[in-house]
């Protein structure tokens, strides 16, 4: 099966198609909540990156520094879930913590104002007015969220793989769609597509390693697993520190030959990850 | 299933998609051939109907009603063959010029300029520069012209009911997965729909014969419901009303009208004459 990840704007019906699928299908369905949750045991990172958000500019360079450590601790707690695939994750930008894998189908559901509106009227037992002022600065709110932690403006269509509209079709067609992409076969997680998932969790692990140790944390180094052996890639380091780094990646569960390569990578190898798949694309 | 309409910038997959649903449906599977029609049946060159499609307005456009007449050719063609629904449309703008009739697939196609540049290289001999260049021009001017005609934005996907990225799904499983959702009990023809399609079909033929009769000066809307049609708007005398009139009363499908025409006299405002024809 796939793994859906479902993007989406507050407000908008979601938690109906969720609770759809689970009941036609039987599918894992995960929230942000459910990765906070997980995360908190290493620290508050969701809430402070939260807080930080809101604040002015002259933040930000406080802001990057925690961002790391939040993206790819989120990343983990995602990938830890979502190794046995069969799986929808509801949060708002989730998709974008992980690369582009055949079998991770990216939904953004969009659902008219008319429709939003008197759902948020009843959640929060308020007027129209105050309904639409809330949907206006939680969808800012989201916009900002994914264009500083991840550089993407989320109202992209082209950064999914598929846009469905609530405001013609009905919520039971949805749900039949996504059930649908759930059960195609084009997107079934294969076993070399659930190796891939193995090894970026694998490598994820030794990023959250590095980052949770306070020795390591602002050093921004990635991994990735070639050939079977870990690959570290990050600034010159001496000779003492990369003992601690070399250290950390091996003590982690999983890992055997470790590899140290100097110099800065892309942006957590987000884009890399996307430049590989395309190219494996067939026009 | 009534209409599928399929819309995609030049050398995004669209085409492919379009006949693969076809053929799984047993659907037939319009593009360019409706321009073709259009030309037929109202006298008007198919490159001045292909060029109300694609090309972008210019500024002296917006005091013009050439492209609102050749675009009534292009729907009453469209209608004419969607009135019997299982059709893919995959031409320009088949979302827009069915717009306001009921339970019609709302398709999008989009690719990465990578997918669509490769696309088109692969089977034109033009350089990758070219390519990107043409591909940019011709997304610009659908940009502009959705704008100019309808005040939207064609790359809002709000504008449709799904928006499929053939950047990773493959063109099978999207192919699949609109059959699937064509299938739903949502898109099953109703009355509600047939009415909805024979009112457009109606009225835009109506439209499309009025502004072909080069002895009418006026700007005229007509609308169709139940075959009662309403015609307003604005002509240059009373002798161009009647003939309005006359034109509408005698097509197959006209049961009564509603004539609301105003007559403009030189010099003054059209809303200032509370005149009925």
């Amino acid at each position: 099966m796939a793994v859906l990840f479902i993007s989406r704007g507050t407000v908008s019906g979601v938690q109906i198609l969720i609770d759809c699928l689970r009941e036609h299908t039987g599918v894992k369905c995960l929230s942000r909540e459910d990765l906070v949750k997980e995360i908190s045991q290493y620290g508050d990172w969701a809430t402070t990156v939260v807080e930080q958000l809101s604040k002015s500019t002259s933040a930000y360079d406080h802001f990057s520094r925690i961002r790391r450590p939040y993206i790819v601790l989120m990343r983990q707690a995602l990938l830890e879930k979502i190794r046995e695939d069969n799986t929808v994750y509801y949060g708002f930008s989730g998709h974008l913590l992980v690369p582009r894998l055949k079998h991770f189908v990216r939904v953004r559901i969009i659902a008219p104002l008319g429709l939003r509106v008197p759902m948020t009227m009843e959640r929060l037992k308020c007027d129209e007015e105050s309904a639409r002022e809330y949907i206006r600065e939680s969808d800012d709110h989201q916009v900002r969220w994914a264009r500083f932690m991840y550089g993407r403006d989320i109202r992209d269509s082209a950064l999914y793989d598929m846009n469905i509209n609530l405001g013609h079709l009905t919520m039971k067609a949805v749900c039949g769609i996504l059930e649908h992409l759930l059960l195609e076969d084009d997107l079934h997680a294969s076993v070399e597509l659930k190796a891939q998932v193995e090894q970026l969790f694998l490598a994820t692990n030794v990023e959250a390693a590095l980052v949770v140790d306070s020795r390591t944390r602002e050093l921004e180094i990635d991994a990735n697993v070639e050939n079977g052996s870990i690959h570290l890639n990050g600034p010159y380091l001496e000779d003492a520190n990369l003992e601690v780094v070399m250290g950390i990646a091996r003590s982690v569960d999983g890992v055997g030959k470790v590899e140290y390569i100097p110099g800065y990578a892309s942006q957590y190898r987000l884009e890399e990850h996307e430049e590989k798949y395309r190219s494996q694309l067939p026009v | 299933m009534p209409i599928i309409t399929i819309s995609r910038g030049t050398f995004s997959g669209g085409q492919s998609l379009a006949e693969c649903i076809a053929q799984k449906l047993g659907y037939r599977c319009l593009g360019r051939e409706v321009l073709v029609e259009a030309a037929r049946q109202y006298g008007v060159s198919d490159e001045k109907l292909s060029d109300a499609l694609t090309k972008r307005p210019g500024i002296l456009e917006y005091l013009t009603r050439e492209r609102k007449h050749y675009l009534a050719c292009i729907r009453a063609a469209l209608c004419k063959e969607a009135k019997e629904g299982n059709l893919v449309y995959h031409g320009h703008a088949g979302h827009l010029l069915l717009r306001g009739v009921p339970d019609v697939l709302r398709v999008r196609v989009v690719a990465n300029m990578e997918f669509r540049i490769r696309a088109l290289t692969d089977h034109h001999n033009v350089t990758r520069e070219q390519a990107m260049q043409y591909i940019k021009k011709m997304d610009e001017g659908r940009v502009r012209w959705t704008k100019f005609l309808y005040h939207a934005d064609w790359q809002d996907p709000a504008l449709y009911d799904v928006v499929i990225n053939l950047d990773h799904m493959s063109l099978s499983g999207a192919c699949e997965t609109v059959c699937h959702i064509a299938n739903m009990e949502q898109f099953k023809a109703t009355s509600k729909w047939q009415k909805a399609m024979d009112d457009l079909a109606l009225s835009s033929h109506l439209i499309a014969i009025v502004a072909n009769d080069k002895n009418i000066s006026g700007n005229v809307e007509i609308e169709a419901d139940g075959g009662v049609v309403t015609i307003r708007g604005t002509v240059e005398s009373l002798f161009d009303a009647d003939k309005v009139r006359m034109i509408v009363r005698k097509e197959p499908g006209v049961k009564d009208i509603d004539s609301q025409m105003r007559v403009r006299l030189v010099g003054v405002p059209a809303d200032a004459i509370p005149w009925e024809g």
